[in-house]
């Protein structure tokens, strides 16, 4: 399945056959894959395609079941991280590993520092620190603290960090996943900078979009094996996603009805199940938010990652206090002084962080889907009704489709888009009127992906009342009949119809525009 | 389930350990004082896992267990108030302390390990300064009150009698109540076996309820209690007099008879059950544990049949000939003592590689462990003088707490929602809980568990010295609700687990006292348990970890 590009016919990295299995499941199968010096090679693939298995195995974190690994063509052992550090492979982590209590440059050269008479050479530590950081475009004083950084540009830090070592190899598991779009886009010149310095950089990611731009060559890989190259002018998103599904796929989701909650139509005019008036967010105490959403309508929110998207639903849940400003609720106002009282009112709130606010994650399936609604079906105010808890997880796994292999099994050994129906189960559970949804799809799987998107649109059918927030401009867009925009505090706009498209989500995002 | 099991081995272990060197162990006095003093720490045990659970920790309960004991004795003999508002005011007393420490932890964002560290040095040296470090006591009046702590209201035969009925009932309530609706998603056979599962666990509570009513009430066939006239009940002056019925000397023994005798007549066949279903559902995994169970079983036979006789006949002071050797009475002792050490060790993880091994292997076996377990113990009961010895009246007090403190965590929303916050207080207040509060309930609930255990406390000693009075008891209560499951991460704990824990405490305590090992040990030994127990802990949950995510992946 190699393709070798012509001027440079030595590989850098070869894997012949490798194989990995864990007890039960065979994560990689004869898997083959070529990296030539200075080549961008994107790794695509559903969750538990055996990506993640792969990349720790070439880090040096996992050893293999059989096969081979070559380095410039002689057969090598990787049998630790710091034996792969020593050939040259380093992986960075989604989640980066650096000390935020420490500084950039102490954390650049962490476990090995430069010594002087038996102390750290703090000046050389700044010194090569401030070349390293300059290599990738990075203009931050090497002493600064980690933790006064932003997410990007941590994510810098680690980069400059792996160049500090020589790395040759740069293996990044889904780098931009956190990551502002202008961040993200000064991560891109950071890696193109690299391929002209013969680095070559194994990039993980499941925005296709991103690899089309960035990649070389692509390697797609389904259930553990091999499922296709792309190379070139081949590598687009219909090619990559029917690879990854083993089957054509049309291009996003679509969903099959839309309303036009603007307009009341012929019934009588009812109330907003949800209506936002000057709402002052906390965070931005600059600017006042207000709109409304109608029973049964899907409301998107768009916006660049720290445009106080998070922080409007989190205030709307009543996890922090606003400023100022009313919420009503199907024509009621509310107080919402925290979200025991949002509840109350009929909100649910799929955080965005689910495994720190969706989920008490070493609980089982159960308890943590009755979690919300254990108090209202609770006998004399504190009996745990045992029997609605078990029907109402029962129907949950039913209609949500949740892979588990009984209601009691622990929440964190399933994966990532099965937890995820958990935390909607666990609002479905109290028949919620309004459900707040803020990214509801990362990092979970195409076909987990869908299904969500269906609930989604099924709930809003029944007359649910969704606001949802996302970064996934597809998603806004193939999903919600209104789009709202937010810049930095300030909602720029809003998108009905046929108006919501990319250049117009765009320019109100970036608050070129504004109406 | 399997943790409380773990816990419960090493109780028997150990009782077991001291037995076979010392039978003064199972002696109606030792007994009793065991008993009464592991319920008096259980008490502050259960207290202190509401804490844990939440994920804090209360350092403070020693102190506030001086405090309180100082407060009784002075409110009621130095200012004379009655006894009934005496215990009322220090139990207010202590609910303000536990109040002040939650809202200081939930309110102002302190850490709790400061919080109740400074509560431990303040409350220790105002209870000083208070009784400008006087010894106080009730001396020889207020017996009313005293009773509260050393009254002994009935024998362990009316216990068993009581509580086998209380367990008949459930049972056959719990049969009645609830049959889980068939689950379509399994198949036909899967769902007999389900079945069978179900069956055997529901009969085994009432049954095991029957066992126990039985063998306690025949001390009823023959007479109430022991004698004409015997106290029944002494609470707050009052005596309930029993029956007068005459009874010989034989009949005070009979519970423990038919104890032994049914205990041993069901084990043998729940054993073999046990054992044969394991093994027909997954045969390799048994073979293993099961050689290695006989073979631990007769290494302690022939500790048991050879050491033990050598161990008991050998004074401190003997000079001993082992070979070319010249040892000390002590040495040998020491020496001996190590060795049935090892191989009682490897008989409870042997056995606890059995029930493991058989546990994940089969459901019914799996249903079969709890009849498994109270037969053999109450076989084992059955050998001691347990069934005519009285009980004191703090283990009422505490099997009530801990019966309460049990539905409070395990059947209420409160309890949930502690369990909820201390794995995650974040998801918990996204999922609309009021953690602050509950946080405060946790502490306010322990501090009145030290403050009920620092009333009895003072009412048994009668002599407290508030300079040192309940020092280190927060450590062992902390030890005792880690040993019985409490992860101080949070969010895990059973009361059960913790009550058993603290009996492991002192059992072992008494354990080193009885076997006359120097008591300067007492603290090293008892460490050595908990980090035992600790990394014992952490390997099984590996295991069960490993064998989730194995089941996951197979389910997609």
């Amino acid at each position: 399945m190699s393709q070798t590009p012509g001027k440079n016919p030595r590989p850098l990295l070869e894997v012949r056959s490798l194989g990995k299995r864990f007890p039960g499941v065979r994560a990689l199968h004869q898997v083959d894959l070529t990296l030539m010096p200075g080549e961008v090679l994107a790794l695509v693939g559903e969750n538990g395609a055996g990506k993640s298995t792969l990349m720790k195995i070439l880090a040096g974190v996992q050893p293999p079941d059989e096969g081979q690994i070559l380095i410039d063509q002689k057969p090598v052992t990787i049998g630790s991280v710091a034996e792969a550090m020593r050939l040259g492979i380093t992986l960075i982590h989604q989640e980066l590993n650096l000390s935020d209590n420490l500084s950039v440059g102490a954390n650049i050269f962490l476990g090995r520092e430069p010594t002087r008479f038996g102390l750290i050479d703090r000046e050389r530590i700044d010194r090569e620190s401030r070349r390293h950081l300059a290599s990738v475009g990075l203009d931050v004083d090497p002493q600064t603290l980690v933790r006064d950084l932003t997410i990007g540009r941590q994510q810098m830090v680690e980069i400059a960090k792996a160049l500090s070592i020589d790395a040759r190899v740069l293996i990044m598991d889904e780098p931009t996943s956190s990551l502002s779009q202008r961040e993200a886009e000064a991560l891109f010149k950071v890696v193109q900078g690299l391929r002209e310095h013969g680095v070559s950089v194994i990039y993980i990611s499941h925005r296709l979009a991103e690899v089309e731009t960035l990649a070389d060559r692509v390697a797609v890989m389904r259930d553990g094996e091999n499922a296709g190259e792309l190379v070139g002018d081949h590598i687009n998103h219909d090619a990559m996603v029917s690879r990854m599904v083993g089957r054509d796929v049309s291009r996003f989701y679509e969903r099959t009805v839309r309303i036009d909650g603007t307009a009341n139509g012929s019934e009588q005019p009812r109330p907003p199940a949800l209506e936002v008036t000057d709402l002052v967010v906390p965070d931005h105490p600059m600017h006042n938010v207000s709109f409304q959403v109608m029973p049964g309508e899907i409301v998107g929110i768009a916006g660049l990652v720290g445009a106080g998207r998070t922080e409007l639903l989190r205030c709307l849940f009543g996890v922090t206090q606003p400023l100022g400003g009313s919420v009503r609720i199907n024509g009621q106002t509310v107080q919402l002084r925290n979200p025991k009282d949002a509840i109350a009112s009929g909100m649910g709130l799929v955080p965005e962080d689910r495994k720190e606010q969706g989920l008490v994650i070493d609980f089982s399936v159960r308890s943590n889907v009755s979690l919300a609604s254990l108090s209202d079906k609770a006998g004399a105010g504190m009996w745990i009704d045992f029997a609605a808890e078990s029907e109402d997880t029962r129907q949950s796994i039913n209609r949500l489709r949740i892979k588990t292999p009984t209601a009691d099994q622990i929440v964190r050994y399933l994966s990532g888009g099965n937890q995820q129906k958990v935390v909607l189960g666990k609002w479905l559970a109290m028949n919620p009127k309004i459900l707040l949804l803020d990214e509801p799809t990362r990092g979970i799987d195409i076909g987990a992906k869908e299904e969500i998107y269906r609930l989604m649109e099924t709930l809003a059918a029944e007359g649910l009342a969704i606001l949802f927030v996302s970064s996934e401009m597809e998603e806004v867009i193939a999903m919600s009949d209104r789009t709202l925009v937010m810049h930095e505090g300030e909602m720029t706009g809003q998108l009905v119809g046929d108006e919501i498209g990319e250049e117009q989500i765009m320019n109100l995002a970036t608050g070129v525009v504004s109406r | 389930m399997n943790k409380i099991l773990g816990i419960f081995g090493l109780l028997i272990f150990v009782c077991l350990f001291t037995t076979v060197l010392n039978d003064s162990f199972v002696g109606q006095y030792n007994l009793y004082n065991t008993t009464r003093w592991s319920a008096l720490f259980g008490i502050l045990s259960i207290g202190v896992a509401f804490v844990i659970i939440t994920g804090g920790i209360d350092l403070s309960i020693g102190s506030v267990v001086g405090l309180v004991a100082c407060l009784l004795p002075m409110l009621v003999v130095e200012q004379g108030y009655s006894p009934t508002a005496a215990v009322l005011i220090v139990m207010l007393v202590a609910a303000a302390i536990g109040l002040l420490h939650g809202l200081l932890i939930t309110r102002l964002d302190l850490q709790p390990f400061v919080v109740t560290l400074c509560g431990l040095l303040f409350y220790r040296g105002f209870a000083r300064w208070l009784t400008d470090d006087g010894t106080l006591g009730f001396g020889q009046d207020y017996d009313g009150l005293r009773l509260l702590a050393i009254g002994k209201p009935c024998s362990w035969a009316t216990m068993l009698f009581g509580g086998g009925i209380c367990l008949f009932l459930y049972g056959v309530w719990n049969l009645g109540r609830s049959r889980p609706p068939g689950d379509p998603d399994v198949d036909a056979p899967r769902r007999r076996d389900l079945d069978v599962e179900r069956t055997i666990s529901a009969w085994s509570i009432p049954a095991i309820g029957v066992l126990l009513a039985v063998a306690g009430s025949s001390r009823f066939w023959s007479g109430w209690e022991s004698g004409p006239g015997t106290p029944l009940f002494e609470i707050a002056g009052y005596q309930i007099r029993s029956l007068g019925i005459e009874v010989s000397e034989h009949a005070a023994s009979m519970p423990s008879t038919v104890m032994k005798y049914a205990g041993t007549v069901l084990f043998v066949p729940t054993l073999l059950a046990f054992l044969l279903w394991a093994w027909r559902s997954d045969a390799g995994r048994m073979k293993k544990p099961l050689a290695l169970v006989i073979g631990s079983l007769i290494m302690l036979g022939l500790c048991v049949w050879q050491l033990v006789p050598l161990f008991r006949s050998a004074a401190a002071d003997d000079r001993w000939q082992v070979g070319a050797m010249e040892v000390s009475g002590e040495m040998l002792k020491t020496v001996l003592m190590m060795i049935v050490f090892v191989i009682v060790g490897g008989v409870i993880g042997s056995i606890g590689w059995l029930i493991s091994a058989a546990g994940t292997a089969s459901g019914k076996s799996k249903a079969l462990t709890p009849a498994l377990v109270a037969t053999g113990v109450m076989a084992l009961l059955g050998q001691t003088q347990l069934a005519a010895t009285m009980v004191p009246m703090p283990m009422l007090i505490m099997i009530a707490l801990a019966i309460v403190a049990s539905i409070f965590l395990n059947r209420t929303v409160y309890g949930r929602y502690l369990l909820a916050l201390g794995r995650n207080e974040e998801a918990a207040r996204y999922s609309g809980i009021n953690t602050k509060r509950m946080i405060v309930v946790a502490y306010v609930l322990c501090s009145l568990a030290a403050g009920l255990g620092g009333i009895l406390f003072a009412l048994d000693v009668n002599s407290v010295q508030p300079s040192g009075f309940g020092n280190f008891y927060e450590l062992y209560a902390i030890a005792a609700a880690v040993l019985g499951g409490c992860s101080l991460r949070g969010g895990e704990g059973n009361i059960l687990g913790v009550v058993i824990g603290a009996a492991v405490m002192r059992v072992l305590y008494n354990a080193i006292n009885i076997l006359g090992i120097s008591t300067k040990l007492e603290f090293a030994i008892i460490g050595m348990v908990i980090l035992a127990g600790a990394i014992v802990d952490v390997v099984v949950k590996r295991i069960v970890a490993k064998r989730a995510v194995l089941a996951a992946e197979e389910a997609g």
